[in-house]
């Protein structure tokens, strides 16, 4: 609210203030000097009485100056503007109803959404129009849409408006407002706008298409529809810790409210099982809101899926809750397959390994020690990672070895004296990352302690396998006296094996392979102390330990994982040639999608867990849907009021003039009041 | 009496002449009111010796009463006493600046000045005088002396003397109470336009020397009353100083403080046992006179005969 002036030339009467002051510094002058005997009690006088006369001399002046100001006022004819919408609808005779149908007109004040009162609110204003302005209305939900054309019947119009739901979806203003543009095909109209104003960005993103309406001469009356109070706390991000034996959920909430918030946050994990904890979450402030982290332990065994975390807030429902993917955790076991179980425990090609799976005998996951024949045992639904070191023969387990990598399934190969190349070569050449050649010794035969070839220390940033030791490792101290050559295989390209680690000379230590969903590494020395000293090394531990979590973490039964948000596209890679694809809500209703050889895309319209699988039932994916982010956001962005008064300061003003009268006889009060106080300076 | 040749340097000034004769006439004529139906001199002095004794008559002091002859004989009388010395008289004349803003209230206290010098010689008194400020004298001070040609001198100096500078009350104060011996008499003529604060301890000083001190507060209505028709700038005479001053809005609160003022006066005169006359411009000299030779006490003519009486 401010003061403007109808005729401002008349504050050139200022300068009776200007006259004013003087004649009041010069009143009453002296004219003479005459020797006075008595200036001793004329300065005590003076002294005494000095503060009380300026005080009063002040206000003397204060109040003639203020009534002359007054008067100059009157006659500059002063009126009070506000930067408001006009108060009048209709004026155009079109007029459209946009109504913000996004997720965070669900904020609720008693109880109730802000969206059912802006939807009333919305319908009593256009059953109120005059029968004669044409009405349309288009609702700002992502993707805005219009729902009700142009047409005269406003009380059909406001029907439709009742019947509007709202959706978990991001808010398309500007799309509303393109929409609006479309109708109104270059004529003025009013758009009426019913939105909660909630979330940074949103008008700014809107300017262009607000100054091209303005430019039309039509105007957007905003309708605020939001709280009172912000005040909203949801879960932003939740991510699993990888580790096959279990590991930590961490959930981070964020608080828009002013003041901090104690929630109950729970995480519900797929097959059902749930934590719960009450988190306090700081209130926000001018750098942004206010967050908290929580992490909730996971059970040693869980179903991987999409798990959910939710908490407890009552003022923005829609956003209580957060998908996220969990991998299957600790359920399944390893399967180490011993090509070479020798004389004696201590003998076996695996004792090495199966200590460093299970160091402290239990604490690591679970592992099933079986001879070459018991590869038969493979059940991908149990095991997720599956050793086979030094087998002779994999013909026979090849096709289910494929299956279950495909499937996600971690392998590792490793060699040893009973490798035959060409039997691998021919039973596994789908899933070696590069054919074998033959075993080279990479020793001194002369030398009886001549160690062999050491390993290169890795590039272990570059790597996901080896990223723990980026921080140091002891790989230098690995010596290998003898290992399987490869054919040579190019390390370019988007499907080319990957060479984390290679032998001092070159030659690969170990080769990694995506195949399908799963993977597939290939040691190209023993596992036990053979052919190489690795086992005995400190590094041997870790590194198994390594292997085995991303290669365990990965398999989580599904062959893909993907993100995405309500009302936004999702494409999900496809294993190879599918027949039947059907993409599931987290209902279980099917919904439509598009699909290409590779490809299924989809448009997700409610956050949880949704699936994308054969018309068996096998899922090849799980997406993690969530509410989009900038909806929980509900403090209050830029005004639309202030925007276009921006573009367009004289459309957005409300006048409301003061009467002169009034400053007459104001003045006329203060100048009585001068008055009296002369006559009362006076008597002092 | 007529009046002697001059005999100080610079007091052959014809005018100064006339006014020494003016003041003599004044000065005469106020005194022979006083002694009007007295038939007698009056003498002040405290200290006397006995003489005989007189018929009480009521107004006598107690302390006059002889007692024993009261006892012995059922009669009433009281004891007369002869000074045993001569009681000095000192006029102070306050010649300050703010003496001479008006001329009434400059000539009112060079009159009462030379009133009083010339009544404390027909009394028999030695008196002396200090001019204190002033100008238009080689010679401030006249030790206290009795005879005619000393009176005459004292009277001429006073008619020589013209008001300027800044008397400083505290200073004057101290230096006759380091000259005057006990049981002297200060009579002090002048307006006290400094601030009592200043020159209180200087009057308690000179006091417990047994002075008696009689102050004659000299003040022109008019000036006090701010007798001015319009807003005018006044000028203080001893400092220059000037100020803006608005009668009709001042005189009500000048008039408190001009109250205050003399209160203040007043009380640090009385706190040292002084008296306080107060001499506004117009008020007859032979009333001033009677006051200040009553001192405060009883009609000083009633037990004068023959030898006067202690104050």
């Amino acid at each position: 609210m401010n003061v403007g002036l109808l005729a401002p030339a008349a504050l050139a009467g200022a300068v009776l203030l200007a006259v004013t002051v003087a004649a009041h510094l010069q009143r009453r002058p002296p004219r003479d000097t005459r020797p006075f005997g008595a200036m001793l009690l004329l300065a005590r006088m003076t002294q005494r009485t000095q503060r009380r006369t300026q005080v009063h001399d002040r206000l003397l002046m204060a109040l003639r100056l203020l009534a002359l100001a007054l008067l100059v006022l009157a006659a500059a004819r002063p009126e009070l503007r506000r930067r408001e919408a006009p108060a009048t609808v209709g004026g155009t005779g079109r007029v459209i109803v946009v109504l913000d149908t996004s997720l965070s007109m669900d904020a609720r004040e008693g109880g109730d959404p802000v969206f059912a009162r802006a939807r009333t609110q919305a319908a009593a204003e256009l059953r109120a129009l005059p029968a004669t302005v044409q009405v349309a209305v288009v609702t700002a939900g992502s993707p805005a849409a219009t729902v009700v054309g142009w047409t005269a019947d406003a009380h059909l119009a406001a029907s439709h408006v009742e019947s509007l739901e709202r959706g978990d979806v991001a808010t398309d203003l500007r799309g509303a407002l393109v929409a609006a543009r479309t109708l109104l095909e270059g004529r003025p109209g009013e758009i009426l706008l019913y939105t909660d104003e909630a979330g940074p960005g949103l008008v700014e993103a809107c300017a262009a298409d607000l100054a091209r309406l303005l430019e039309l001469g039509s105007a957007v009356l905003p309708r605020r529809v939001r709280p009172a109070a912000v005040r909203n706390v949801a879960p932003v991000a939740a991510e699993y810790g990888d580790g096959l034996e279990g590991g930590t959920v961490r959930v981070t909430l964020a608080n828009w409210g002013d003041t901090a918030r104690e929630v109950t946050t729970t995480v519900r994990l797929p097959d059902g099982a749930h934590m719960t904890a009450f988190v306090e979450v700081p209130g926000a402030d001018a750098s942004g809101p206010g967050t908290a982290e929580e992490a909730f332990t996971v059970p040693r065994q869980a179903t991987g899926g999409v798990a959910r975390v939710e908490v407890d807030d009552p003022d923005l429902p829609a956003d209580n809750a957060r998908a996220f993917h969990l991998p299957q955790v600790g359920a399944s076991r390893v399967l180490v397959v011993d090509g070479d179980p020798g004389s004696s425990p201590t003998r076996s090609e695996v004792y090495f390994l199966e200590r460093a799976l299970a160091p402290a005998g239990g604490a690591g996951p679970a592992v099933d020690v079986v001879p070459a024949s018991g590869l038969g045992r493979l059940d991908p639904a149990r095991h997720r990672v599956v050793f086979a070191a030094n087998v002779a023969d994999p013909g026979p387990y090849a096709p289910s070895l494929l299956d279950f990598v495909r499937r996600g399934g971690g392998l590792v190969l490793a060699m040893g004296d009973n490798v035959t190349a060409a039997r691998w070569n021919a039973a596994l050449s789908a899933l070696l990352p590069a054919p074998l050649r033959t075993p080279r010794d990479l020793f001194d035969a002369a030398r009886a302690e001549d160690p062999g070839v050491p390993l290169l220390d890795p590039d272990a940033s570059a790597s996901e396998l080896l990223r723990p030791f980026a921080r140091g490792g002891t790989f230098g101290r690995v010596h290998a006296r003898r290992v399987m050559t490869l054919e040579p295989f190019a390390t370019e390209g988007p499907d080319a094996p990957e060479v984390p680690l290679r032998w001092e000379g070159g030659l690969p230590a170990l080769v990694a392979r995506q195949v399908g969903t799963g993977r597939v590494l290939l040691w190209t020395s023993t596992l036990d102390l053979g052919w190489t000293n690795l086992p005995v090394q400190s590094v041997y531990m870790p590194l198994v330990q390594r292997l085995t979590a991303v290669l365990g973490g990965q398999a989580s039964g599904v062959r893909a994982r993907a993100d995405g948000i309500v009302g936004e596209s999702v494409t999900v890679e496809l294993p190879g040639e599918v027949a039947d694809v059907e993409v599931a809500s987290p209902a279980g209703a099917l919904v439509p999608s598009e699909r290409d050889a590779r490809r299924v895309r989809f448009v997700p319209s409610a956050p949880g867990a949704w699936s994308v699988r054969d018309s068996d039932g096998e899922v090849f994916a799980w997406v993690a849907v969530n509410t989009p982010p900038p909806e929980s956001d509900v403090r209050a962005g830029a005004g639309w009021v202030e925007a276009q008064a921006r573009i367009a300061p004289e459309r957005m003003v409300r006048r409301w003039p003061l009467a002169p009268w009034a400053w007459v006889a104001g003045a006329g009060v203060l100048l009585m009041a001068a008055w009296v106080g002369r006559g009362r300076q006076e008597d002092v | 009496m007529s009046l002697p040749p001059p005999t100080l340097p610079g007091t052959g000034d014809p005018r100064v002449l006339a006014r020494a004769r003016m003041l003599h006439l004044r000065a005469r004529q106020a005194v022979a009111g006083l002694h009007h139906g007295a038939h007698a001199s009056v003498r002040l002095g405290h200290d006397a010796e006995f003489v005989d004794h007189a018929p009480y008559q009521p107004g006598d002091a107690l302390r006059d009463v002889d007692w024993r002859v009261l006892g012995r004989s059922d009669r009433l009388v009281v004891r007369r006493r002869r000074a045993e010395r001569v009681l000095s008289g000192t006029v102070v004349l306050d010649a300050s600046a703010d003496l001479g803003s008006t001329p009434g209230k400059w000539d009112h206290a060079v009159g009462l000045a030379a009133t009083l010098a010339w009544f404390l010689h027909t009394v028999g008194e030695p008196v002396g005088l200090e001019v204190a400020a002033g100008e238009g004298v080689a010679v401030r001070r006249l030790p206290a002396r009795g005879g005619s040609r000393h009176a005459a001198l004292v009277l001429r100096t006073l008619a020589a003397v013209r008001p300027a500078g800044r008397a400083s009350l505290d200073g004057t104060f101290r230096a006759i109470g380091g000259r005057l011996g006990a049981r002297s008499l200060v009579a002090v003529v002048g307006d006290f336009m400094e601030e009592p604060d200043e020159w209180r301890a200087a009057v308690h000083a000179l006091v417990r020397n047994r002075v008696d001190l009689r102050a004659l507060h000299v003040t022109d209505p008019e000036e006090l009353g701010l007798a001015f028709d319009a807003p005018l700038r006044v000028r203080s005479p001893e400092s220059g100083e000037e100020r803006p001053l608005d009668p009709d809005a001042a005189r009500t609160p000048f008039a408190a403080e001009v109250q205050r003022w003399r209160g203040e006066v007043r009380s640090a005169l009385r706190a040292a046992r002084g008296v306080v006359l107060d001499a506004p411009v117009g008020a007859p000299l032979v009333d001033l006179l009677a006051a200040f030779a009553w001192g405060g006490g009883g009609h000083p003519l009633r037990n004068a005969s023959p030898a006067g009486r202690s104050a």
